[in-house]
């Protein structure tokens, strides 16, 4: 028997079969007049390991975990969860998606989104 | 006070509660008073971790116990490494921004180790947000003689 619900799989053929589990990171969102300021909290994760990809309205953000345990360490208190980040925002403004950028510093990406022209406030001179 | 004496005056090291050599102190105390102080307005309720109260891991290999700790967004010269009375205590100051106001916040793990630690020769690096604190283990296959006088 099938179930009701299809999942997409368009976008996970030809990636690898392994299963992921995603963590969904801790995050702030600050508005400018200009532009978005997010901040993404990836720690253990380097430049290497993020991705950004914005498609339609939805921008993901994946942030793979490059410090790996070593074998050879045996765990005594675990607390962490060492898995990847994924974090999915669903824009409600146009980006200028050829503008977005993005730094990763310390375990913290920052990415500025700067809002469409359209979407931008103006000032309307009254003559 | 009392505990400082008690620490010197041990002599015996005591192998039988192997259940967990460490003793994570904020699981003890403190976390519930800090979950109810630092509430949702300041964390995305979806989200777990509270990096006021650092996750931490402990491991070990024959020669080292690594205590890993999240501390994303730090500086390094910002984040304190202390050892006392065998108490590992990593604490600082975070900033956040609420209600588009930058605070600060000061935060703090401490952590219980085992007896055996060569306590002048402590690594601690700070890498993609990551510490890492490495401890070496002295080296228990000497033991130590006792002269009798």
């Amino acid at each position: 028997m099938t179930t009701g619900i299809q999942k997409d799989t368009s976008k996970t053929i030809g990636q690898s079969t392994r299963q992921v589990n995603y963590i969904r990171p801790y995050y702030e969102i600050n508005e400018r007049e200009d532009n978005y300021d997010v901040k993404v909290f990836f720690p253990g994760v380097n430049k290497d390991g993020v991705n950004i990809s914005l498609e339609g309205d939805t921008l993901e953000i994946t942030g793979m975990q490059t410090q790996k345990i070593p074998d050879t360490w045996k765990a005594i208190l675990r607390e962490q969860q060492l898995e990847d980040f994924r974090l999915q925002l669903q824009l409600n403004v146009k980006i200028d998606d050829g503008k977005i950028a993005a730094k990763i510093e310390n375990g913290v990406l920052e990415l500025n989104l700067p809002k469409s022209e359209g979407v931008k406030p103006k000032s309307i001179a009254v003559t | 006070m009392t505990q400082r004496k008690e620490y010197k005056m041990k002599l015996i090291r005591y192998e039988i509660p192997q259940t967990s050599r460490f003793i994570d102190i904020g699981s003890l105390f403190g976390q519930t008073f800090e979950d109810f102080h630092y509430s949702s307005r300041l964390y995305d309720q979806s989200y777990r971790r509270n990096y006021l109260t650092p996750a931490a891991d402990l491991y070990e290999d024959d020669a080292y116990f690594y205590a890993r700790i999240e501390l994303p967004g730090m500086n390094k010269k910002g984040i304190d490494v202390k050892l006392e009375n065998s108490v590992l205590t990593i604490s600082g100051n975070r900033k956040f921004i609420k209600n588009e106001r930058e605070q600060s916040l000061s935060f703090s793990r401490s952590l219980s180790l085992p007896d055996g630690i060569q306590e002048d020769k402590i690594k601690v690096t700070y890498v993609n947000g990551i510490l890492t604190i490495k401890l070496p283990k002295v080296d228990s296959s000497k033991p130590k003689l006792i002269e009798v006088k």
